[in-house]
């Protein structure tokens, strides 16, 4: 009886697994194709060819999907790096140097994650074209980054709480100034933190895609998910199989980060859950 | 004076952060609250209109449309990825290889919803899904999936349950793992069934960790753009609509700036109600 019910449970396992892979599999299968051998066949079709690189080298020239993963390598590394040096700092004024009003500083910084982020569009798209950083590598960097500085903020803040004031004590008596503290002492500290950050914001920036829609629009600024969406539009018909390579490497950079990183993924969730 | 040196000091690190917040996102509220009751198209000065935008949300067929999907979404999406979710990490706990099937339902949040878009539009093309069902015989059930409403919301739902089951899952599976194991001994001592001891010792003990996961995919599934923007662009004929959608639409593809905005105002103040409602709910049920 128990043996049995085992079985049926591997057995649930299993048909549930195939199901979810699947889709993966049929990406992978037609981004190996051949576009003769793509045409010849259905979806379904095992490949006959292996042509998965040159199909990639296709979308990366002819669907200029190059230069997106290129623009959002750039503002993924640089957001994420930069909201989480000034968000350490912010709640280093809060936190160690404990500035006046320092909560309601955090509740004004951390506002920035709870309305949708469809009250900012509008605005931003305007702004951007007033100040004539509209369609700029450094309006979409700008964007990046602050939309960044919230969570990066309540993480850190709540982070750096649990850290002893003897430590900043024992520093001030070495006779540390502030920054000292805030370089040699503090950020060493937070490296936990900061290496979930640079996770989650990573991964936050390079799948974005309405801001990249509404803040950008030549090839040589857009991110890539923007790029992608756009490329849908052409290839579904015509190159099916250099959108799926398409697929494949964009998906790349997350799903390795993703993977090889798994633990400090969970340890985010897990500190994201607590607080 | 010296109060005053260590007080600016500490303004110094906190100040650039909190500029950068309220240049970007402060002021966009207050200038989306501005639109919203104004006629603003991008091109000519904006007149004032009360609240006219507001009202014609609750009276134009396809707002209503998007406000129906809206809501169609976030039930779908609080009980289908979250339930699976739960019942994934049941299941898995009970068996080897956990790592294995961990990783494959987890796979697809890997990916964005972009992505995942893609992905879906080719499984629902004619090549796709329909291709298989005609193969056996089921010609029938081969529909134009993301072009038959209502069939193309609930397409597009399951391509998000694909993608988001396994997040719930892996935070269910961390709920499960620090479940303390005296209440399960008392249970098997006690001879209570499987099903028994889920409903009555596993559930309750999760309680905390299912309200984070439900509250999660409540905000979120208030917000869902990207699927639907990259699978059906909210057509044909504007039927697959949510409000984040038609907040897009409005804005950027017809430039009714006014109408967007006040959309964006609607959008927030559902959300922000619905979930201080439901963390206020919870509260109490915790107290």
């Amino acid at each position: 009886m128990r043996t049995f019910s085992n079985a049926l449970l591997y057995g649930c396992m299993i048909v549930l697994a195939v199901l979810w892979l699947l889709p993966i599999a049929l990406v992978l299968m037609n981004a190996a194709k051949s576009l003769e051998d793509f045409t010849q066949g259905n979806i379904w079709a095992l490949p006959h060819s292996f042509s998965l690189f040159a199909n990639m080298k296709e979308a990366l020239h002819m669907g200029e999907l190059g230069r997106g993963m290129l623009n959002s390598f750039g503002y993924s590394f640089l957001g994420a790096g930069i909201s989480i040096l000034l968000a350490a700092m912010a709640a280093f004024g809060v936190v160690i140097l404990r500035l006046k009003g320092g909560f309601y500083w955090f509740l004004l910084i951390y506002s920035g994650t709870v309305f949708p982020f469809q009250m900012y569009l509008v605005p931003l798209f305007k702004g951007y074209q007033q100040f004539g950083i509209y369609d700029t590598f450094g309006g979409m960097l700008l964007f990046y980054v602050a939309i960044s500085i919230p969570f990066c903020m309540f993480l850190l803040r709540n982070y750096m709480t649990t850290i002893p004031f003897e430590v900043v004590e024992a520093a001030q008596m070495d006779g540390f100034r502030s920054f000292g503290i805030f370089a040699r002492i503090i950020f060493p500290l937070l490296l936990p933190p900061v290496s979930v950050l640079m996770l989650f914001q990573f991964t936050w920036i390079w799948n974005d895609l309405v801001f990249g829609l509404t803040l950008s629009r030549s090839e040589s600024v857009r991110p890539v998910m923007a790029g992608l969406a756009s490329m849908q539009g052409i290839f579904f018909r015509s190159g099916v199989t250099t959108l799926m390579a398409g697929i494949v490497l964009t998906s790349i950079p997350t799903i390795v980060l993703f993977f090889s990183l798994q633990r400090n993924f969970i340890k985010g969730m897990v500190l994201t859950v607590k607080s | 004076m010296n109060a005053w040196k260590k007080h600016g000091a500490a303004l110094c690190y906190t100040l650039p952060a909190a500029l950068i917040i309220v240049a970007f996102f402060i002021t966009s509220i207050a200038y989306t609250l501005y639109v919203s009751f104004t006629d603003y198209d991008g091109l000519d000065s904006p007149h004032w209109v009360g609240f006219e935008n507001y009202a014609r949300l609750f009276q134009d067929m396809t707002y209503i449309t998007s406000l129906k999907n809206t809501l169609i979404w976030v039930v779908a999406t609080l009980v289908f990825p979250v339930g699976l979710g739960l019942l994934f990490s049941v299941m898995l706990q009970r068996i080897k290889g956990q790592r294995l099937f961990k990783n494959i339902f987890y796979l697809p949040y890997a990916m964005s919803l972009t992505v995942v878009g893609v992905i879906w539009v080719l499984l629902f093309s004619r090549t796709g899904i329909n291709f298989v069902l005609t193969q056996v015989g089921l010609d029938k059930l081969a529909l134009d999936w993301l072009n038959t409403p209502p069939y193309n919301t609930y397409a597009m739902i399951v391509a998000s349950i694909w993608q988001g089951t396994g997040t719930n899952m892996l935070l269910f599976l961390i709920g499960l793992g620090s479940l303390p194991k005296e209440p399960f001994e008392a249970a098997a001592i006690d001879g209570a069934g499987r099903a028994r001891t889920f409903w009555n010792i596993t559930l309750p003990l999760l309680n905390p960790i299912t309200i984070v996961v439900l509250g999660m995919s409540l905000v979120n599934s208030f917000k869902i753009f990207d699927i639907i923007w990259v699978m059906t662009m909210g057509g044909p004929y504007r039927s697959s609509e949510t409000l984040a959608v038609t907040m897009y639409r409005e804005s950027f593809v017809i430039f009714h700036f006014g109408q967007g905005a006040a959309i964006s105002i609607v959008l927030t103040v559902i959300s922000i109600a619905v979930s201080w409602f439901y963390l206020r709910q919870t509260i109490v049920k915790e107290a």
